[in-house]
């Protein structure tokens, strides 16, 4: 033996054991049973083309007709049925019965009149073998009087059109059985107008309740589509990237299909209440119910508003994340595009809009809404414990203990706070002369200023969102910021106009400096 | 021949004198006999059109100070220094070389908190020049409104209409920023009156109210609470003169705006302790150190003075000191004296 032929041999082996494990584990023949039924259907398909129309070719004669015992037939059908469809089928053999009387008068009067055709075409319950090639192949869901093939409950099999419905209006045959009227506040047009058919298939339908088309979403935005040809106005748009999963499941998780007390046919008050059905219970999300009640300080958009979520929010599907009717800042800045009253205090909130079409410099989650997270990246548009809605805590006050108040501030989500702790640096701050950081130097001690005393949070019209005014003890004073390539140079009423810089340091530090 | 040219030149100038009584140069400011509390003075001229060249100043015996008057100039404003106590102020105004005018006028500087010099004698009164009548002179040139808007700050300060004439109230190191902004109308100057200068009332438009305390305190609000939970007060801070210590435009020395360095500042009220010895004395003669030496609380490493030990505003202990350390003032010396 060589070597070579070891290798071969291993080779073989692990190959023919692969093959006698695909073997095993699958079964063959189930799947040739499975395509030869395919081929079938796709044959049949092929042999018989389009159906058409054929009407119910049923003659029998009046003896015949007399034998045929309803109950009976109900009866070999109904073998091992629950007692609820069993009175529904009793209420349907009644039908028949009458409908078959009715048949029967009509068949006389005919008769009566010497119509030719009439003597051929007589009532008769019809096997669901029987049924016009129309209706075949059978789907999932039938209509019970069509599974019984009682199709003299609508139709008229006799006289000159047979086929044709027993009365025109629609509504009264349905009504006939389905005897709950709905009469609440609100109706859906088509339940008003009785045209049932227009969603319902009343013979039979892939869809639970008989309904038409290939979903229910499908169904009901072939009328309620932006652009649908009826001119319908009240619309709901899918299209969009970000979608409410409730509605891109069903319609009806929240609409009610016939008849509702609350407009738009909704199962609850839908401003509010019935959002919060369900974003009280989801797993992943705040409890949103709990949230909004005990939030210390809420956001007027929800608590003062004429229509609370959808105030901000579109229920089906937009282009903007949080399925936001706008992009998120120009959302917020539709109210605050105005002096707004604020809920904490009563104290009048800044014309955002105004400030920052002022001011050119935007700070950036401003600027960069898809990235940074807008006005939402600093407040909570839900409420939030911190005032002003923050996210995390900030301070009103113009001295703060950055070690042990600032450390929670919402600044330092995204900024690091090395950029106040580290003494001498080349790297973390750009506010910094020579490698003093000047940045530690106001901000760390007993009297260390807040982030807010030096900048506006939101834009200003200097670099860096220096801000204009510094707020102290009253008076605004301006801050007379010049910003130079390598640093700048500040003039407030704290200090005297000092300059700095990144490459020549400006001014002279004693080596206390830090010890304050 | 000459003697009646003689004549006729004469006469010409003696009508010429009686008309020239309309255009003499007048001085407007300093008034005389009036009271200044501010090292800075004003001196104002009104020409009338004389054609003045220059124009001298002198304070007391000291250096004469000149200035050029421009051409086509009503008027001509000027700021001089004053010393404490009596002022004599030479102004003497030349066409050339040719002396025009020549006015001596006496002022006096007081002081806020030296005792010596803080009442002048009868000679000397207070004038006050913000009065709607007295501005008349001065709206030719200058914009006599107030502009300041209140609570917000110019971000140019010389668009100030106060600081065209007295901007060397700023010119000092540390400056409170009320001032060094020039929002003087809308924080103290606002025309009020307190309880000590009740009888100035209406006399001027920018007084300012004396006791000043609620003014201060109603942006240093951390004191207002501080001042009056303790047991004892100094006596200026007990009636609300806080601008006896400091200068509340702003001061070369300290960054807390006082007037002199602390152990100067103290020891002007406090004179005894200048002299004796403070604490107690050895029988070497030697007392305990008031100042020139370290200050061993410090952690800057400041020099010793008064505040070292003694809180200059409030206390709960005896003899104002500093913060509380237990019972018995012997214990409190341990801040120092620890073996």
């Amino acid at each position: 033996m060589k070597i070579k032929d070891i290798v071969f041999l291993t080779i073989f082996l692990v190959v023919a054991g692969a093959g006698l494990y695909v073997v095993t584990t699958v079964d063959v023949m189930k799947k040739i049973e499975r395509t030869e039924s395919i081929m079938k259907s796709i044959l049949f398909g092929i042999k018989e083309g389009p159906h058409e129309y054929f009407p119910t070719h049923a003659e029998i004669t009046e003896e015949e007709l007399k034998e045929i015992n309803v109950t009976k037939i109900a009866e070999e059908i109904g073998k091992g049925i629950t007692v609820k469809k069993k009175e529904k089928l009793f209420e349907i053999e009644q039908k028949t019965k009458e409908a078959l009387n009715i048949t029967k008068q009509k068949l006389e009067e005919e008769m009566r009149l010497k119509h030719t055709k009439t003597k051929a075409r007589v009532a008769k319950l019809v096997k669901l073998e029987n049924l016009p090639q129309k209706f075949k192949p059978l789907k999932k869901v039938l209509h019970e009087p069509f599974k019984m093939g009682a199709c003299e409950l609508c139709h008229v099999s006799a006289g000159a059109k047979p086929g044709k419905l027993i009365t025109k209006n629609i509504e009264e045959l349905c009504y006939k059985c389905h005897k709950v009227r709905y009469n609440k506040k609100y109706d859906h047009k088509p339940v008003k107008q009785g045209r049932c058919t227009d969603c319902h298939d009343p013979h039979q339908s892939n869809l639970n309740n008989l309904i038409k088309g290939k979903s229910v979403n499908n169904l009901c935005l072939n009328c309620h589509k932006p652009g649908n040809k009826k001119r319908i106005k009240k619309i709901a748009d899918m299209s969009g990237a970000y979608k409410h999963k409730p509605a891109e499941k069903s319609c009806v998780e929240c609409h009610e299909a016939h008849t509702a007390d609350y407009s738009k046919l909704l199962k609850d008050d839908g401003k509010m209440n019935l959002c919060l059905d369900c974003h009280s219970k989801l797993e992943k999300h705040v409890d949103m119910k709990k949230w909004i009640e005990n939030v210390k300080y809420k956001h007027g958009a929800i608590t003062d508003s004429k229509r609370k979520c959808l105030e901000c929010h579109n229920p089906h599907s937009t282009n903007h994340k949080g399925i936001l009717k706008k992009q998120q800042v120009k959302m917020c800045l539709t109210c605050h595009d105005k002096e707004v009253k604020a809920d904490e205090d009563g104290y009048m909130l800044m014309n955002m809009a105004k400030h920052l079409k002022d001011n050119p410099n935007w700070h950036k989650p401003i600027k960069d809404v898809k990235k940074e997270g807008g006005c939402a990246a600093c407040h909570n548009p839900h409420g939030s414990n911190h005032f002003s809605i923050l996210r995390r805590s900030y301070t009103t006050d113009f001295y703060t203990d950055i070690k042990k108040k600032g450390k929670d501030f919402i600044c330092f989500k995204c900024h690091k706070p090395e950029k106040f702790t580290t003494k001498l640096t080349e790297k973390v701050t750009k506010f910094r002369d020579g490698e003093v950081n000047l940045h530690y130097l106001h901000v760390s001690n007993k009297k260390g200023r807040a982030c807010r005393v030096c900048h506006d949070e939101h834009a200003s019209k200097y670099p860096h969102l220096i801000r204009r005014y510094t707020e102290f003890g009253g008076i605004k004073f301006p801050m007379r910021y010049v910003a130079t390539d390598t640093g700048g140079s500040c003039q407030p009423a704290c200090h005297k106009k000092y300059e700095y810089d990144r490459v020549n340091q400006r001014n002279k530090f004693s080596e206390d400096v830090f010890k304050k | 021949m000459k003697t009646i040219l003689a004549a006729v030149i004469l006469s010409l100038t003696m009508v010429g004198t009686l008309f020239a009584v309309d255009s003499e140069i007048e001085l407007v400011k300093p008034y005389g006999q009036d009271i200044y509390l501010t090292k800075y003075a004003a001196v104002v001229l009104d020409l009338k059109q004389s054609g003045a060249k220059r124009v001298t100043a002198k304070v007391g015996d000291g250096e004469v100070i000149e200035r050029r008057i421009p051409s086509d100039r009503n008027f001509f404003c000027f700021t001089i220094e004053l010393v404490e106590g009596v002022n004599k102020i030479t102004v003497t105004v030349y066409d050339r070389d040719r002396e025009l005018f020549k006015s001596v006028r006496t002022v006096y500087r007081g002081s806020v908190i030296d005792k010596k010099l803080k009442y002048s004698t009868k000679f000397f009164h207070k004038q006050f020049f913000h009065k709607s009548e007295k501005e008349k002179v001065c709206a030719e040139c200058h914009d006599m409104s107030m502009n300041e808007e209140k609570g917000v700050a110019f971000e140019n300060i010389t668009e100030s209409n106060c600081f065209n004439c007295h901007y060397p109230v700023t010119t000092d190191k540390y400056l409170h920023a009320p001032a060094a902004n020039w929002l003087c109308a809308t924080s103290c100057h606002t025309g009020e009156n307190g309880r000590f200068n009740r009888k100035y009332k209406d006399e001027s438009k920018y007084l300012y109210p004396d006791p000043i305390a609620p003014k201060c305190l109603s942006c240093h609000k951390e004191f207002k609470k501080k001042f009056y939970g303790e047991r004892y007060r100094h006596e200026p801070v007990d009636n609300g003169r806080c601008n006896r210590c400091h200068d509340p435009h702003g001061s070369d020395i300290s960054n807390k705006f006082l007037r002199k360095r602390v152990w100067d500042l103290c020891t002007t009220c406090h004179v005894d302790k200048k002299r004796t010895g403070h604490v107690v004395r050895t029988f070497s003669g030697k007392s305990h150190p008031t100042k020139g030496v370290k200050d061993p609380t410090s952690k800057t490493g400041e020099e010793l003075s008064c505040i070292s030990c003694h809180n200059p505003h409030v206390s709960n202990n005896g003899y104002m000191l500093r913060d509380y350390m237990g019972r018995g003032t012997m214990l409190w010396c341990k801040r120092c004296h620890q073996k």
